[in-house]
């Protein structure tokens, strides 16, 4: 287990929260890299126009195409080198200024298993339920692809003991104590709702809704006559009468003119105690009001049969307005004030007490328009209580932050392995979280590792005063293992990928996403999953929707597959180098080699079918593109290699040289750009310690037979794969693994002594070459050696 | 006693935009039978809103143009204070009662 690194924020010296420079020794690896390339470039040209031996064809072009496709692959490694950046970035708890709270984002752990031991996954889920996150804003799913009883019991046990930590309890303290005040506020407002409701009745006494036809309104004037308080002068009252008349009638037949008849009209009157409103809402098409009173005849000819009515408006009542609520109906307003009669202090005062309530409900849908009546708005603060306290009872049962998916896998169908897991907790609906981190079962995070991630997702931005989330669809963060053997005979060290070759691809914003250790923003995800999904739907399709529409299920390696349709859509990808979650190699020769079978099947599997050249690749930039295809070229390797080891075989046997000058011509041109190559590596893996890019080196050839197999089986459709139970070590000897290598293993050293020993009969006609030729078999038995090395393996007794 | 030719008509309840219309075919109607004095009695009329009295001064233009002569009688309080509003009150000939009546048609 490797220990928390404590956070070093404080001493960050930078302003803000991100800085990303350029790695060190970059410049001096460019210029490197450039002669390097000049003298590559130059070599292979003397090669292909100096140095064919055509009378060999059948081994000599094959060799130089070998070394042209190195060649190749060589400058796209170099140039995708070119940009490599280092990032610097403040915790989440160390922001400035700080995220504040509702705005740091809900996040899902999926913790992806298919048969891996409960107890292996029960470390990992209780790592990531220790991360230093808001206890409300961290759920942590266990994706059981096995569907095992065992595993579901553990999730539950682990669900039961995480709700009664310290943290959680505090947590729902403080909802119960929400919740408590929440439930006084509503008996305090269901206390009122008797009386609420008389005086509604009273308040519905001014308000009626009648059909709009012109029968109507002698309804409507039977009405106004029953509501009228003796104190309001029997002029204004027919003034009001009149303006009524007016507004019903232009309801009528101006703002309902187009729709079906009877379509209702709605009048409310206010009857204050120093005015009368009068309010008309019809449900037809909004109208200038105010600009048509604006652009009135000053006065109508008295002869005149029409445009009358709003002329009399105007002087009927003191002010007159026609507004549009929110429910797309109008309203016309009319408003005129009156002295009261002396009545009002006397018989007047139960109308008054009325005025005042009618005032009173006003206010309240003034400040409410999509309300329509008091006992609405008691309903609304009742309902809204009623759901503020039902979303704290739902955040409460959902304090259980362990939670346990198994898919059903019906029989027949495709389940789209780990990309159909994940896709299907994404749309079970039991998931929610803006980002999701992934890992694989063995991978346990460390505390800090949300607080070293999240932050990428925002941006400050400095006109708001705010942060806002920004393009980047996932951070990815290296891979480490705590399970190496001694001297990692199994090549599992990668800090040559997590490390140099990741943060060149981030400078080219084209980050690899690795499956495990990474937090994808889940919109990014499901944006780009459904414009998949709906460029190539169909039916079918449509059924395992929820198994398809996020991860891309169209590869093996669903991982890299993503990120590509992910940085082809436009989204930005962030590679943070630091560790920050250790997890299990596979410490056997068949597990390391399905793994990498796995790798190099998925890569080319992703080349055929989702090329980064593509159509709907698009969006992908140049350099993108070559990142891509860098990868994918490069497991193709394993024919030319083994070009490269049969050659000196051939010629101990035969004495046939593929190359028609091996002597200073060669060496001229050969050695300068071989020496530059090894130093701009150097130069470029600085850090990195020799011993694991030796045995990187070693895994790259050594692994060849697996490379070819991998290309053979893709093209040709066929499956592929070893039977064994991953994650679990399998002991004994695996030589049989590994025919291909010893056979070229036991062939060369049979060349050699055969050439030594015709040195010694003094037969060697040309001792210079063959030296060469041993020299070469030499470096090549030390690289195909690890994986001698790798099938013999035995974990030690105390291990 | 009235004069035989003075036509009296009654409306009711409402008199609006539909109403009126309906009570402006009734008067053309009297014209061409050669009817010239008109009377119409408000006494049951509840109410008149705009389009009423436009269909009022359209009617009177009518008796108008054909020489003849449009009285209103009993007026409530609202179309009272319609006219007034209106200043109509001096552009139709409004009377108390028929006795009224009597005396402009005698003094005609």
């Amino acid at each position: 287990m490797i220990t928390p690194n404590p956070l070093v924020e404080d001493s960050y010296s930078f302003s803000g929260n991100l800085q990303i420079r350029l790695k060190e020794r970059t410049m001096l690896f460019r210029y490197l890299m450039i002669i390097n390339l000049i003298f590559g470039g130059w070599y292979l040209q003397w090669r292909i126009t100096n140095s064919i031996n055509f009378s060999v064809w059948w081994i000599s072009i094959p060799l130089l195409l070998a070394e042209i496709y190195c060649y190749l692959g060589g400058v796209m490694f170099y140039i995708g080198l070119w940009r490599p950046l280092v990032r610097e970035i403040r915790s989440l708890k160390f922001m400035r200024p700080p995220l504040p709270k509702e705005q740091i984002p809900k996040v899902d752990v999926f913790i992806t298993c298919y048969n891996e031991p409960v107890d292996m996954v029960e470390t990992t889920a209780k790592a990531a339920l220790k991360m230093d996150y808001p206890v409300s804003k961290l759920k942590v799913y266990v994706l059981d692809d096995g569907n095992s009883l065992a595993m579901r019991e553990m999730a539950q046990n682990l669900c039961l003991q995480d709700l009664q930590s310290p943290e959680l309890q505090a947590e729902a303290d403080l909802i119960n104590q929400k919740r408590s005040q929440l439930m006084a506020r509503l008996a305090q407002i269901q206390i009122l709702s008797p009386e609420i409701s008389k005086a509604q009745k009273i308040l519905d006494l001014f308000h009626l809704e009648v059909n709009g036809e012109a029968d109507s309104f002698a309804q409507v004037l039977i009405w106004f006559e029953e509501i009228k308080p003796i104190y309001v002068p029997l002029r204004t009252w027919l003034e009001c009468q009149t303006a009524l008349g007016e507004g019903f009638d232009n309801a009528l037949r101006h703002a309902h003119k187009d729709l079906p008849p009877k379509t209702a009209i709605t009048i409310d009157i206010l009857i204050l105690s120093q005015g009368i409103e009068i309010k008309i809402w019809d449900q037809g098409k909004s109208f200038d009001w105010q600009g048509k009173i604006k652009n009135l005849p000053a006065e109508i000819d008295v002869l005149e049969e029409h445009g009358r009515g709003m002329v009399m408006l105007q002087e009927l009542m003191d002010s007159s307005y026609y507004t549009t609520t929110p429910d797309q109906r109008n309203c016309l307003i009319l408003f005129k004030s009156y002295e009261a009669t002396a009545d009002i202090e006397t018989e007047g005062k139960v109308s008054q007490l009325t005025g005042y309530l009618q005032s009173f409900q006003e206010l309240i849908l003034q400040s409410y328009p999509h309300l329509s009546s008091l006992d609405d708005y008691l309903k609304q603060v009742q309902q809204s209580l009623e759901k503020e306290i039902y979303d704290l009872e739902i955040e409460l049962s959902n304090l259980g932050r362990a939670c346990y998916i198994a898919r059903p896998k019906p029989k027949g169908k495709p389940h789209h392995a780990k990309a159909g897991n994940i896709n299907y907790a994404i749309f079970s609906g039991e998931t929610n979280g803006d980002l999701i981190l992934t890992l694989d079962a063995d991978h346990i995070p460390q505390p800090q590792f949300l607080q070293r991630v999240v932050p990428y997702f925002f941006q400050y931005n400095i006109n708001t005063g705010k942060y806002d989330s920004n393009q980047i669809a996932f951070v990815q963060t290296p891979q480490a293992f705590y399970n190496l053997p001694p001297g990692d005979p199994f090549g599992h060290q990668a800090h040559l990928f997590y490390g140099l070759i990741q943060q060149s691809k981030d400078g080219m914003n084209s980050a690899f996403y690795t499956g495990t250790n990474a937090i994808l923003r889940r919109e990014a995800l499901v944006n780009v999953g459904l414009q998949n999904f709906s460029m190539d739907f169909n039916e079918d399709r449509l059924a395992e929707f929820d198994l398809v529409g996020g991860m891309s299920s169209n590869s093996i390696t669903e991982d890299m597959n993503t990120a590509m349709r992910l940085h082809a859509a436009g989204w930005k990808s962030v590679y943070h180098n630091e560790e920050l979650s250790a997890g299990l190699a596979p410490d056997d020769l068949i597990s390391t080699l399905q793994q990498r079978l796995r790798w190099a099947q998925g890569t080319i599997q992703v080349l055929l079918r989702e090329s980064p050249f593509s159509k709907n690749k698009e969006g992908l930039s140049f350099f993108q593109q070559l990142q891509y295809f860098q990868t994918m070229y490069s497991y193709f390797a394993g024919f030319f290699i083994l070009i490269f080891l049969i050659s000196p075989i051939i010629y101990f046997f035969t004495g046939i040289i593929p190359v028609n000058a091996y002597g200073n011509e060669f060496a001229i041109h050969f050695f300068p750009a071989f020496i530059l190559n090894r130093i701009t590596f150097t130069v470029a893996c600085w850090g990195i310690p020799a011993g694991e890019l030796w045995r990187s080196e070693q895994y790259a050839i050594g692994l060849f037979p697996l490379f070819i197999q991998a290309v053979i089986s893709v093209f040709s459709g066929k499956p592929l794969s070893f039977k064994v139970t991953p994650k679990q070590r399998q002991s004994g000897m695996f030589l049989g693994l590994i025919i291909p290598q010893l056979t070229i293993i036991i062939l060369t050293s049979l060349g050699i002594l055969w050439s030594l020993y015709r040195l010694l009969q003094g037969q060697l006609e040309n001792p210079g070459v063959t030296f060469l030729n041993i020299g070469w078999s030499i470096y090549n038995i030390s690289l195909l050696w690890v994986m001698v090395k790798a099938a013999t393996w035995q974990p030690s007794v105390n291990q | 006693m009235l004069p035989n030719k003075v036509k009296v008509l009654r409306p009711e309840g409402i008199l609006d935009n539909a109403k009126s219309s309906l009570f402006r075919q009734q008067i053309s109607d009297l014209i061409s039978e050669g009817t010239n004095l008109i009377l119409i009695d408000f006494k049951k009329v509840t109410f008149m809103d705009s389009s009423g009295l436009g269909a009022l001064v359209l009617i009177l233009k009518m008796i108008r143009s054909s020489g003849g002569r449009l009285f209103l009688m009993s007026l409530n309080d609202q179309v009272k204070m319609l006219f007034d509003l209106t200043n109509m009150g001096n552009i139709f000939e409004i009377i108390e009662d028929k006795s009224e009546l009597e005396e402009r048609l005698r003094n005609f």
